[in-house]
C-alpha cells in the first residue's frame, strides 16, 4: 500500500510551516479583537451609566477599530479548522472523536452568538435599547472569550491527551469523558494565561493610540479618558498574565517536562535548580546538550526551577538527558527512557497490528486477550512506536529558549509601563507629577508607548511559539508525532497553499494596517 | 443510545446543517448577479451592503457544518478533505476573500480598490456554490480514495497514513465529471435564485426589483432544469453496497446478477475502494 502514497518527506515540513504560518496570522487579530472587546464593553457602560454622548462617540470609536480587525480573525479561524482535515488528516481520523467535539461545540454556540451580537452592535445604534446594544456588545467579547475557551480545550488536549480511550477494533481513540476533556486543569490554566494575555494587547493598543493623538495634541479627552481605562485593563492583565504564566509553566512542568528543559535550556537536571536568567544559546543551531554540562555563561536565580517546577525549593527537575536516559523520580519510581519507552512503542504497534490480522482472519475477540493486554499495557507510549532516534524527541532548543525569554521579558516591561502610565493619568505622586503633564510630554514618551504595541504582539506570538515549539515532535503528546498525523499529500500541492495564503495573509494584513491607520487619522465621529 | 442511532442522528444534524447552508447561500447568489442587478456604482453598493449585513451567517454555518463534520463522521472529515484537497482548499480561499471584502470594500485606505473587492464577492459567488455543490454531489457519484486503517501500525513507512486519494489531482478530478457539474450549477443558479429573492424584498430600488423579476425567471428555470435532470439520473443510475467483509461495490440490477459462484459483484477498484468503511 505504501508505494501508492503520494507523500513525501517535504510534505510533512510545509504542512507544519503552513499550520504555523495560518496559526500566526490568526493570532495577530484575535488577541486584538478579545482585548478591545473588554475595553470597548467598559467604555460602553461608561455610558450607560452616565448617559453621556462623550462615552457613546468613545465607544463607537473604538469599535469602529475592533470591527476592521475582526473580520480578518474569522476569516483567518476558518481555515485553521478545516487544515486539520486537510493537511493532517490521519490525525483527524485517529482523535477526531475527541477532538471534533469542542470545534463543533465552538462553532455552534460561540460562533453564532458573535456573529449575531455583533450585527447588533454596529448596526444596532439608536434602533435598539441602549441597553440592550450593551449587551450585546458585552456579549460580543463573551462569545468571541468562548470561542477561545474551546479551541484551548482542543489545543489542551492536544498538549495532555485525558478522557480518551484507545480502540483497536475502530483504529483510534475515542472519547470517555467530555467532562475531563472540556474541564481539564491543563486547558483551564492555559485559557486564563491566554485570555489575560489577549486583555495586554487591546490594552497596548489602547494607550498607544492614545499617545499618538496626545502627541498630535488631538481629541485629548478622548485620549485621556481612553488612556485610563487601557492602562487599568493593562496593568491588571499583565499581573494576571504573569500569575497565570507562572501557573502554565507549572503544568509544563507537570506534564511536559521536556518542553520546560528546552525552554530553560536546562540540559542536566537535579535538586536545587536555578531559573535561567540568560545564557547563551545560539539561536540557529540546536546546542549540544549531550556533551555540554549546561549552556555557557548561564546567570541563575537560585532555587527558583525547583520552586517553579514543584513548589519546593529543593525539588528535582529533570533535564533533557534525564528525560532522555531515565531517571528516579523523588517518589521513588522510575521513569523510563526513551529508548525503553520506544521499545513499548513498538510492543504495542506490533500487537495491535497481531490483533487486526486476527480479527480480519476472523477470530474472536475472547482469543486475543493476550495481544489486547499487550495494547493496554504500552498504549501509553504508542506514539514513541515511531520514533527512530531518541534525538528525535528533544524539541528545538533556541527557539523555545529565546522565545520564552521574550515573552516573560516583555511581560514584565509591560507591568512596569502600564504602572507608569497610571500613575501618569492620576498624578500619583503628585509632586512627581506637577511639573510633567501626561498629555504634555516630550514626544519621544509617546514613541515609547507606540513601539511598545509590536513589542507585545511579538511576546505573545512567542508564547505561542514555546507552547507548540515545545511539544516537538509531538501532534499529541507521546501518542501521535506530527509525520504521522499528515495527509497523503504530495508538498508540492502544500507548497502551492503555503505561499497563496503567504501572499493572501500579507496583503490581508497591508490592508487592514493601512485601514486602521487611515481610521485612526480620521478619529471619531462626534455626535453634536 | 447506540452506536447506529448516534450515526443517523448526527447525519440528520449535518443534513440539517447543510440544508440550513444551500438556503443561506443566497448571500452568494445575489453577490453573483449584483453586477446584473446593480447596474450603476450605486446600485451595486445597494446589493453588496444588503448581502454585508447577512453574510456572517453563511459563513458560520459553514464553519459549524465543517466542526459537525469533523466530531461526528471523522472518517468521511480525513479523507475527503484530505483527499480532495484542492478542491476545499479554493472553496476556502473565496470564502476567505469574500469575509475580508466585505470588511475592507468601502473602507478609506483600502489600498487595493473597492472594485478589486467587489470581484472577490463575485468570484466567491459563483465558485463557493459551484463547488460545494459538486462537494456535495461527490456524495452520490463517488470518489477515487482508499482507507487502509492497517497502515497505522506499519511502523516502517515513511508515514503511516490510513487515507488515500486515488490520483494527484486531489479532488479537481471532481470537475471532470459531468454530473458534479450539473449538481454544482444547479446549486449555483438555485443561491441566485434565492439570492434575487432576497434582494427583491430587502433593497427598496425600483430599478433592481425590476431587473430582479427577470432575472429570477431565468435562474429559477435554470436551477429546475439542471435539478430534475440530476434527480432522473440520481434515481436511474447504479447503487453502492458493502458487504460483510466491509468491501464498497456498484450493486448490480437484478436482471444481470448471475449466481455469486459465478461472478462476483463487479468490485469497482477505480471507483472506490473504501475498505472496512464499516467498522463496527
Ligand atoms: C510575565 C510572565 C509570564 C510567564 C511566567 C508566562 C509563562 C508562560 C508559559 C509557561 C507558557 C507555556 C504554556 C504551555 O506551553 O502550555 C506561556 C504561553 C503563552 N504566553 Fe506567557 N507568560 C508570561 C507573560 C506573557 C505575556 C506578557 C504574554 C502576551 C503579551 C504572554 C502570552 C502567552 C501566549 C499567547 C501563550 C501561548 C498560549 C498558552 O500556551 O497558554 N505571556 N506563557
Amino acid at each position: 500500500m505504501t508505494n501508492l502514497l503520494l507523500i513525501d518527506a517535504g510534505t510533512i515540513e510545509w504542512s507544519r510551516a503552513q499550520f504555523a504560518l495560518t496559526a500566526i496570522y490568526h493570532w495577530l487579530f484575535v488577541p486584538l479583537t478579545l482585548g478591545l472587546a473588554v475595553i470597548m464593553g467598559i467604555m460602553e457602560t461608561c455610558y450607560y451609566r452616565t448617559k453621556n454622548n462623550f462615552w457613546k462617540d468613545t465607544a463607537k470609536f473604538w469599535q469602529k477599530l475592533f470591527g476592521i480587525n475582526f473580520a480578518m480573525g474569522i476569516a483567518t479561524g476558518i481555515i485553521l479548522e478545516f487544515e486539520f482535515g486537510t493537511n493532517w488528516s490521519n490525525y483527524s481520523w485517529f482523535v477526531g472523536d475527541i477532538f471534533g467535539a469542542p470545534l463543533a461545540v465552538e462553532g455552534i454556540v460561540a460562533f453564532f452568538m458573535e456573529s449575531t451580537f455583533v450585527a447588533v452592535m454596529f448596526f444596532g445604534w439608536n434602533k435598539v435599547s441602549r441597553g440592550f446594544h450593551l449587551a450585546s456588545t458585552w456579549l460580543t467579547g463573551l462569545g468571541a472569550t468562548i470561542s477561545a475557551w474551546w479551541i484551548l480545550v482542543a489545543n489542551a488536549w492536544m498538549q495532555h491527551p485525558v478522557g480518551c480511550e484507545f480502540n483497536p477494533d475502530t483504529m483510534r481513540h475515542e472519547m470517555v469523558s467530555f467532562a475531563d476533556v472540556a474541564l481539564s486543569p491543563f486547558a483551564v490554566s492555559k485559557f486564563c494565561h491566554t485570555v489575560t494575555s489577549a486583555w495586554i494587547i487591546g490594552a497596548v493598543f489602547c494607550v498607544g493610540v492614545c499617545c499618538w493623538y496626545l502627541m498630535k495634541k488631538r481629541e485629548t479627552k478622548m485620549a485621556l479618558e481612553s488612556l485610563k481605562i487601557g492602562a487599568i485593563v493593562g496593568l491588571v492583565a499583565t499581573l494576571l498574565a504573569a500569575a497565570t504564566g507562572h501557573k502554565a509553566g507549572q503544568d509544563v512542568a507537570q506534564v511536559q517536562p521536556m518542553k520546560l528543559a528546552a525552554m530553560e535550556a536546562l540540559y542536566n537536571g537535579g535538586t536545587d535548580v536555578g531559573l535561567t536568567a540568560i545564557a547563551w544559546v545560539n539561536p540557529f543551531s540546536q546546542p549540544d546538550y549531550e556533551n555540554e554540562e549546561s549552556a555557557p555563561l548561564r546567570i541563575d536565580m537560585p532555587y527558583a526551577l525547583s520552586f517553579m517546577a514543584t513548589n519546593d525549593f529543593h525539588g528535582y527537575v529533570p533535564g533533557i538527558n534525564d528525560l532522555l536516559n531515565g531517571y528516579t523520580k523523588p517518589d521513588g519510581t522510575r521513569e523510563p527512557s526513551v529508548d525503553e519507552k520506544i521499545e513499548r512503542g513498538k510492543k504495542a504497534i506490533a500487537a495491535l497490528a497481531d490483533y487486526r490480522k486476527a480479527r480480519q482472519e476472523g477470530l474472536p475477540v475472547d482469543s486475543l486477550r493476550a495481544e489486547l493486554a499487550t495494547i493496554n499495557e504500552n498504549m501509553k507510549y504508542f506514539g514513541y512506536g515511531y520514533i527512530k532516534d531518541k534525538a528525535q524527541v528533544v524539541p528545538y532548543i533556541p527557539i523555545n529558549f529565546w522565545a520564552f525569554r521574550i515573552m516573560v521579558g516583555v511581560g514584565c516591561l509591560l507591568i512596569l509601563f502600564f504602572a507608569i502610565v497610571l500613575a501618569g493619568v492620576y498624578k500619583w505622586p503628585a509632586k512627581l507629577w506637577q511639573k510633567n503633564d501626561i498629555s504634555a510630554l516630550p514626544n519621544w514618551h509617546y514613541w515609547i508607548a507606540i513601539a511598545l504595541i509590536p513589542l507585545a504582539y511579538i511576546a505573545s506570538e512567542s508564547g505561542w511559539l514555546v507552547a507548540e515549539f515545545g511539544r516537538q515532535p509531538w501532534t499529541i503528546q507521546d501518542m501521535l508525532p506530527t509525520w504521522v498525523a499528515v495527509s497523503d499529500l504530495h508538498s508540492s500541492s502544500v507548497i502551492i497553499t503555503f505561499f497563496l495564503f503567504l501572499i493572501l495573509f500579507t496583503t490581508m494584513l497591508a490592508v487592514e494596517i493601512s485601514i486602521l491607520l487611515k481610521q485612526i487619522k480620521k478619529g471619531p465621529d462626534y455626535s453634536s | 443510545m447506540t452506536y447506529e442511532f448516534l450515526q443517523q442522528y448526527w447525519w440528520f444534524i449535518v443534513s440539517l446543517l447543510g440544508a440550513l447552508l444551500v438556503f443561506l447561500l443566497f448571500v452568494q447568489g445575489a453577490n453573483s448577479l449584483a453586477r446584473s442587478l446593480g447596474n450603476t456604482e450605486e446600485g451595486r453598493r445597494l446589493v453588496f451592503n444588503s448581502t454585508g449585513r447577512k453574510w456572517e451567517f453563511t459563513f458560520t454555518t459553514l464553519v459549524t457544518f465543517g466542526g459537525a463534520f469533523f466530531a461526528s463522521f471523522p472518517l468521511f472529515y480525513s479523507t475527503s478533505f484530505g483527499g480532495a484537497y484542492w478542491l476545499w482548499m479554493i472553496i476556502l480561499f473565496t470564502f476567505v476573500l469574500q469575509a475580508v471584502s466585505y470588511e475592507f470594500q468601502n473602507k478609506i485606505g483600502n489600498v487595493l480598490g473597492p472594485r478589486t473587492f467587489q470581484f472577490f464577492l463575485f468570484l466567491n459567488g459563483i465558485v463557493g456554490p459551484l463547488l460545494l455543490g459538486g462537494a456535495v454531489s461527490t456524495f452520490f457519484e463517488g470518489s477515487n480514495f482508499v482507507v487502509e486503517k492497517s497502515n497505522l501500525v506499519n511502523a516502517g513507512a515513511l508515514t503511516p497514513v490510513i487515507s488515500h486519494w486515488g490520483n494527484a489531482s486531489h479532488g479537481l478530478d471532481a470537475l471532470l465529471n459531468p454530473w458534479i457539474l450539473v449538481f454544482g450549477f444547479a446549486v449555483v443558479f438555485l443561491a441566485r435564485t434565492l439570492g434575487i429573492l432576497y434582494i427583491i424584498n430587502n433593497v427598496a430600488d425600483e430599478d433592481i426589483r425590476r431587473r430582479g423579476v427577470v432575472g429570477l425567471k431565468v435562474n429559477a428555470a435554470a436551477f429546475v432544469v439542471l435539478f430534475v435532470v440530476y434527480l432522473i439520473h440520481l434515481l436511474l443510475k447504479d447503487g453502492f453496497a458493502y458487504n460483510e467483509a466491509g468491501i464498497i461495490s456498484v450493486e448490480v440490477e437484478v436482471s444481470q446478477q448471475l449466481p455469486p459462484d459465478v461472478v462476483s459483484p463487479r468490485p469497482v477498484v477505480d471507483r472506490c475502494r473504501a475498505r472496512s468503511l464499516r467498522h463496527r
